[in-house]
C-alpha cells in the first residue's frame, strides 16, 4: 500500500521551482482525473497541460523504495511536475478512485521489474579489467603526479606571501593538465589553494579582503595537503601499475583524492554497503563550489542503529545544474535497504539508489542522543589523531552530550558532564553559514543537557581545535543550525 | 612536550613558507631552533625528527629547498594537529535568552537559502523575495535573524528601511544582543536604524549606545542619537547647543527633542526659535504636543505674521509670510486647546482674499487646501465650520466637507443639505457620488459606508440612474434597483466590445448579490474570454469578484479551470479556492 507526505514529495522533486508548479497543477485542479490501481501500487492520472492533449502521468510503486515516475511530457525534468502533481494530490488526501491499471503501464511495469532483476545475474561475474588501458591510465597519472609536484614545487619556491591574481590565474590554467591525466581530485585540490587567493566575488585579486595571518596558515596547510597527496599518490599509483589486479584503495581516501569516482557496484563489490539502515539527517547545508565550478549539497546524517554520523553530498556542475536534481533539508527518516559507504574514516560519505521515509519519532531523538560521546576529552583524542594526517577531513562532525553551552567573555564555549570545554567558533574557510550568533536565539532549554552536533577545525593560527555548531538535538526536536 | 618550542619552530617555518623556500637554505633563525629540538630530541623522537628536518633544510641550496621545506612544515603541522588547545578558562555566564520566539519553524534549505541570500547579497529583484517571506511568516525561523540584521545596512534603502519597519518588530528583544553586536557609531544609514530600534525598545538599555554615539559617530547614527536624547535632565544642555548650530536634520533633531522637555531653558530657546528663522525646524516637533505651553507665543506670532501677509503685495514677500504661516498651523496640529483653532477659522473667514494671493512659488490657494485639510482633522468645531460653508466651497473643499459632514452630522441634516448637489451638471454631483461609492481619495473617507445614510439617497440615486451606487446603497433583494440592474446590463452587454465593457453592471450585480449575478458573469467571459486558442482568459478585476458569487456558482467555476490561460490563470484559481473555502 503506498504511503507517503508531502515532505517525500518535496524530497523528490529535481528543484524548488518544480515542487512548487508541481504543487499549483492540484491547486488549479489541472488533473482530469487520478486514480490508484486496485493493490495500490500505482498511482496515475491525465493532467492538462499546454497542448490540447492531456498528459499522462504515473508514479509506480511496484519498488517502494525507489518509485518509478512516467509521464508523456516532453519535460527534460525528473520527475516532471505533472508525476509530482499527482502524488501532490495524492499526500493531500485527493480522492483517488480505484482503477484497474492501463495495459500500458502494465507492460513498462514488466519490462522495469525485469531490468531490475537482470544485475542481479550480470553481478555474479566477475568485472572484466582491461589491464593494458588501466596500465596506460595509471602511467598517464603518474606523469599528472609529476607535474603536480612541479607545479607544488614552484608555489613553494615562489612562497604564499608572493601569490597575485596573475600567478593565481595562470596555476589554474596549468591545473587543466591534471585534469587530462585523470586526477581530478588532485587538480580540485590545487585550485583550492589558488582559491584562497581570491576575492569574496570568485575572482582573484592581488590584495584579497581577508589576506591575513589566518589566510596564510590556510594556505600553507593546503600546500602541505599537496604534498602529502603527491606522495602518497605516487606511491599509490606506482603499487596498481605494479599490480594491475589491485582494486581502489578502500582503507584510505587516497582514491577519492586522486578522483577515482566510485560507482555504486563498485562499493557493493567492495563490501562497502549496510543493509537495512535508517538514517536521520541531523544537518544539512547547500553552497556553491568555485573551485570545482559546482553546486554541493551535503547532508550529515547519523544511522539510527549504529550511530555512525556519515554525509550524503550532491554535486551538480554549473553547465547541468538545470538538468541534475538538488537535495534539500529532510525533516523525516530515511529508510534504505542497501546503503553504500565510501571509502573513509571517521565520516565517510554515503549515497543510496531507493528509499523511503516515515515521520521522526521521540525514540528517533533519544537514539541520537545515546549514540553522542559524553566524553569531550575522548573525542578531542580521537579528533586529533584523525587530524594529523594531511589528507584526512579537517572538519570531522560528531555527536555531543553537553551539560551546558555558555558564554566566558565573549566566547561561546560547551561543556560535559566532566566540566570538559570546547571552544565553539564558525570556520572562516567553511562554506557554512555562521552559526554562533545564533545559539543565543534557541531558547534556553536548548542549551542544557542536550546533544549538540559539531564539526571541529583546527585553528591553525591560534593552534586551537575548536567546534562550529551545526544543530541541537532535544527530545523533541532538532533544532538546526544551519538549513 | 615542549609546545612553546612547537610554536616557535612551526612559525620560522611558516615565515618561510610564506617568504618562499628560496629564503630558507642557511636561514639563522631556524639555525638557532636546532640546538634546542636536538635537546628535546634526546627525549621525544619527533623533536629529533624536526631537528633532522631542519638541518636538511639549512644545509640544502635553492633548488633542492622546496621539497626539504614541505617535509619539514609537513612534519611539524601533523605534530600541532595533535597538540591542539583545548578548553576555555573562566566563569561561565548563561547565553542571554531573553523571550522565547512565538514560532520556531524551520524551513528547508530550498526555502530559506534565497531568503537569506537576498537578505545579504546585492542585485534587482531582492525587495520582493523577502516582502513575500515576510508574508509566508517565515521570519519566524530564527536563522534569518543575523541576516536580517546585515539587511539594516543594504544600499538598496527599501530594503533596510522594510526591515527596520516591518520585520525587527518580529523578533522583540531577541534581536537587541545582535544589534548592539554589530553596531558601529561610525557606521551609517544601518547602524542609525539599530539604534533607533534598540532606543524605542528599551530607552533604559539603549542610552550607553546613545551616549557612545553622541561622544563620536557617523552622522547618520548622530541623528538617530540626537533624536534619542531628552529623557534625561542632563540631555538639555547638549540639546540646546545641538539646536543652535549645525546641519540641518540635526538641529531639526535637538528641537524635537526640546519640544519634550518643559524645561524654562528650552522653552526659550523653542520661542526664540518660533519667532525667528528656525521655525522650520520646531513646527514639526510641536505639531504632536496636545498641550504645549508655548500656545501664546504661536499664536502672537501667526497673529504678527498673519497682519504682515495681508498687508504684504510683494511676491517675494507674500512667499515668506505663506510658509511662515503653512509652519505655524502645522505647529498648533495637535493641540486641543480651543484657542488653537483660531488661526485656522481667521484664515477659512479670509479665504475669499487668500485664494488671490499669488507668490512667486506658492499661493493663497495652496495655503487653503492645507487649512481646509487641518480644519477637517483638528477639532469639532473646526469642523463644523468647514460644513456649515459648503454652499460657497470649491468642489475639492466640497469633498472634505461632504466626508465630514456624514460622520459629524445628523443623517436627514446631511440628505438635506448634500442631495441637491446630485442635480449638478457641474463636478460637484461627482464628488457627492464618490463619497457615496468610497471611491473618493479625500484623506477623511478611509472607511466608505461606514457612517449611516438617509433612505432617500436611494431614491435620488435610482432617478439619476446611477446602478453603480444604487447596488451599493441597496439592501439585496431589493425590487428597484433589481430592475435597474437587468435593464443596464441588457443595454451594457448588447454593446460591449471586450471584457472590461461589461466590468461595472457585472460588479454591481455580484455585489448586489442579483439572482442572476453568476449567468451574467459567466457570459461575459464567455463571450469576451477566448482569445486566439491560447485558453480563457479572466482578467484579475473579474477574479476578484468570484469571492462574492454565491457557492452555487462553483461547479460552473471548476469547470472553466482547465481552460483558464496561464499565467493569469494561478491567480484566478487562488480565487476560485477562496470561495470554496467560504463557510
Amino acid at each position: 500500500m503506498i504511503k507517503f507526505d508531502e515532505a517525500f514529495v518535496d524530497a523528490s522533486a529535481p528543484n524548488a521551482e518544480a515542487a512548487k508548479n508541481g504543487r499549483a497543477l492540484v491547486s488549479k485542479s489541472k488533473f482530469l482525473s487520478h486514480s490508484i490501481s486496485e493493490d495500490e501500487t500505482i498511482l496515475f492520472g491525465q493532467c492538462q497541460g499546454s497542448g490540447s492533449t492531456p498528459y499522462s502521468c504515473s508514479v509506480d510503486f511496484a519498488r517502494p523504495d525507489q518509485p518509478t515516475h512516467r509521464c508523456s511530457c516532453p519535460s527534460r525534468q525528473f520527475p516532471c511536475k505533472h508525476a509530482l502533481g499527482l502524488m501532490y494530490a495524492f499526500a493531500q488526501g485527493r480522492p483517488f478512485p480505484k482503477q484497474a491499471i492501463p495495459e500500458d503501464l502494465l507492460q513498462k511495469r514488466e519490462k522495469l521489474l525485469a531490468r531490475a532483476d537482470k544485475p542481479k545475474v550480470v553481478s555474479n561475474k566477475p568485472k572484466q579489467v582491461d589491464k593494458s588501458a588501466l596500465g596506460k591510465k595509471i602511467k598517464v597519472q603518474l606523469d599528472g603526479i609529476d607535474v603536480l609536484e612541479k607545479l607544488t614545487t614552484d608555489l613553494v619556491r615562489l612562497g604564499v606571501g608572493n601569490m597575485n591574481a596573475k600567478l593565481a590565474s595562470e596555476m589554474k590554467e596549468q591545473a587543466k593538465q591534471l585534469g587530462n591525466a585523470y586526477l581530478p581530485g588532485a587538480q580540485t585540490a590545487l585550485l583550492r589553494y589558488t582559491q584562497l587567493f581570491s576575492g569574496n566575488d570568485g575572482r582573484y585579486a592581488d590584495n584579497p579582503s581577508h589576506r591575513s595571518e589566518a589566510l596564510f596558515a590556510e594556505a600553507v596547510d593546503h600546500l602541505c595537503r599537496l604534498h602529502a597527496l603527491i606522495r602518497h599518490g605516487r606511491t599509490y599509483l606506482q603499487q596498481r601499475l605494479d599490480d594491475p589486479d589491485l582494486s581502489p584503495e578502500i582503507d584510505s581516501n587516497i582514491a577519492a583524492w586522486l578522483g577515482h569516482a566510485w560507482q555504486l557496484a563498485e562499493l557493493k563489490e567492495a563490501g562497502l554497503v549496510e543493509n537495512d539502515v535508517e538514517l536521520i539527517q541531523l544537518a544539512f547545508n547547500s553552497f556553491d563550489d568555485t573551485a570545482r565550478r559546482e553546486y554541493v549539497e551535503t547532508g550529515i546524517w547519523m544511522s539510527l542503529g549504529n550511530g555512525k554520523i556519515r554525509f550524503t553530498q550532491n554535486f551538480r556542475p554549473y553547465k547541468a545544474a538545470k538538468y541534475i536534481n538538488s537535495d534539500d533539508s529532510f525533516f523525516d527518516v530515511v529508510k534504505v535497504r542497501e546503503l553504500c559507504v565510501y571509502p573513509g574514516t571517521i565520516n565517510p560519505r554515503i549515497r543510496w539508489d531507493g528509499m523511503e521515509s516515515r515521520p521522526i519519532t521521540a525514540e528517533d531523538f533519544q537514539s541520537v542522543r545515546s549514540a553522542a560521546s559524553s566524553d569531550f576529552a575522548a573525542t578531542v583524542k580521537e579528533v586529533k589523531g584523525h587530524l594529523k594526517n594531511p589528507l584526512s577531513d579537517k572538519s570531522p562532525v560528531y555527536a555531543l552530550n553537553f551539560r551546558r553551552v555558555g558564554k566566558i567573555g565573549s566566547t561561546f564555549i560547551v561543556e560535559d558532564s566532566r566540566g570538559d570545554r570546547l571552544v565553539l567558533s564558525d570556520d572562516p574557510f567553511a562554506d557554512e553559514p555562521q552559526t554562533c550568533p545564533l545559539l543565543p536565539m534557541v531558547g534556553s532549554d536548548c542549551l542544557e543537557n542536550q546533544t549538540l552536533i559539531v564539526r571541529f577545525h583546527h585553528d591553525l593560527n591560534t593552534r586551537r581545535l575548536e567546534a562550529k555548531p551545526l544543530s541541537i538535538v532535544t527530545s523533541k526536536a532538532i533544532v538546526r543550525l544551519t538549513f | 612536550m615542549s609546545t612553546a618550542l612547537l610554536a616557535e619552530v612551526y612559525n620560522e617555518t611558516r615565515r618561510l613558507v610564506i617568504a618562499g623556500s628560496s629564503t630558507a637554505p642557511g636561514d639563522f633563525r631556524l639555525k638557532k631552533l636546532v640546538p634546542s629540538l636536538e635537546q628535546v630530541g634526546a627525549k621525544a623522537p619527533v623533536f629529533a625528527k624536526l631537528a633532522e628536518a631542519g638541518k636538511r633544510l639549512i644545509d640544502s641550496d635553492e633548488k633542492s629547498a622546496p621539497p626539504l621545506l614541505m617535509e619539514l612544515i609537513s612534519l611539524i603541522s601533523a605534530v600541532l594537529y595533535t597538540q591542539g588547545a583545548t578548553g576555555f578558562e573562566g566563569e561561565v555566564e548563561s547565553i542571554g535568552v531573553t523571550t522565547p520566539m512565538e514560532s520556531t519553524a524551520q524551513f528547508g534549505a530550498r526555502t530559506l537559502k534565497p531568503v537569506l541570500e537576498a537578505l545579504v547579497s546585492t542585485g534587482p529583484g531582492r525587495l520582493d523575495v523577502i516582502r513575500s517571506a515576510f508574508e509566508q511568516g517565515m521570519f519566524s525561523d530564527f536563522r534569518l535573524m543575523t541576516p536580517a540584521n546585515i539587511a539594516l545596512d543594504d544600499s538598496y534603502h527599501e530594503i533596510g528601511t522594510f526591515v527596520a519597519d516591518q520585520i525587527l518588530a518580529l523578533y522583540g528583544e531577541n534581536i537587541v544582543p545582535v544589534l548592539a553586536a554589530s553596531f558601529n557609531p561610525k557606521g551609517a544609514t544601518g547602524d542609525g536604524r539599530r539604534l533607533r530600534y534598540m532606543h524605542r525598545l528599551n530607552p533604559v538599555t539603549a542610552r550607553p549606545y546613545v551616549l557612545a554615539a553622541m561622544e563620536e559617530s557617523s552622522p547618520e547614527v548622530r541623528i538617530a542619537a540626537i533624536e534619542s536624547l531628552g529623557a534625561y535632565p542632563e540631555d538639555l544642555s547638549t540639546l540646546l547647543e545641538l539646536s543652535r548650530k549645525g546641519a540641518k536634520e540635526a538641529r531639526r533633531a535637538a528641537f524635537a527633542g526640546l519640544s519634550r522637555i518643559d524645561d524654562p531653558a528650552s522653552l526659550a530657546e523653542l520661542r526664540k526659535a518660533i519667532s525667528g528663522k528656525s521655525l522650520e525646524f520646531v513646527a514639526q516637533a510641536l505639531s504632536t504636543r496636545a498641550d504645549s505651553p508655548l500656545l501664546d507665543d504661536l499664536l502672537e506670532e501667526f497673529e504678527k505674521t498673519a497682519k504682515e501677509l495681508f498687508a504684504a503685495t510683494d511676491p517675494a514677500q507674500l512667499d515668506q509670510h505663506l510658509r511662515r504661516i503653512q509652519l505655524l498651523i502645522s505647529a498648533l496640529n495637535g493641540n486641543q486647546d480651543p484657542r488653537s483653532n483660531g488661526p485656522l477659522l481667521e484664515l477659512f473667514a479670509k479665504r475669499a482674499v487668500l485664494v488671490q494671493m499669488k507668490g512667486s512659488s506658492t499661493s493663497g490657494n495652496h495655503l487653503l487646501y492645507d487649512i481646509v485639510r487641518d480644519m477637517a482633522a483638528k477639532s469639532y468645531p473646526t469642523r463644523e465650520a468647514l460644513i456649515q460653508a459648503h454652499r460657497t466651497l470649491h468642489a475639492d473643499h466640497l469633498e472634505t466637507a461632504f466626508g465630514i459632514a456624514v460622520y459629524d452630522l445628523d443623517p436627514t441634516v446631511v440628505f438635506e443639505e448634500f442631495s441637491p448637489y446630485l442635480g449638478c451638471s457641474d463636478n460637484r454631483k461627482g464628488v457627492i457620488i464618490g463619497v457615496l461609492t468610497g471611491e473618493s481619495r479625500g484623506p477623511y473617507l478611509r472607511h466608505p459606508l461606514g457612517f449611516e445614510l438617509d433612505a432617500r439617497w436611494l431614491d435620488a440615486v435610482i432617478t439619476i440612474g446611477n446602478y453603480q451606487l444604487a447596488s451599493r446603497l441597496a439592501e439585496p433583494g431589493d425590487p428597484r434597483v433589481h430592475n435597474l440592474l437587468q435593464k443596464v446590463a441588457a443595454r451594457e452587454f448588447s454593446k460591449s466590445e471586450i471584457l472590461q465593457d461589461c466590468y461595472g453592471v457585472v460588479s454591481a450585480m455580484v455585489r448586489f448579490q442579483h439572482p442572476d449575478a453568476t449567468d451574467v458573469f459567466m457570459q461575459a467571459i464567455e463571450k469576451h474570454g477566448e482569445h486566439g486558442g491560447r485558453g480563457l482568459y479572466i482578467p484579475i478585476s473579474y477574479g476578484e469578484l468570484i469571492p462574492f458569487l454565491p457557492k452555487s456558482a462553483i461547479p460552473r467555476l471548476e469547470a472553466l479551470r482547465p481552460r483558464l490561460r496561464e499565467p493569469e490563470g494561478d491567480t484566478i484559481a487562488e480565487f476560485i479556492e477562496s470561495l470554496k473555502a467560504l463557510p
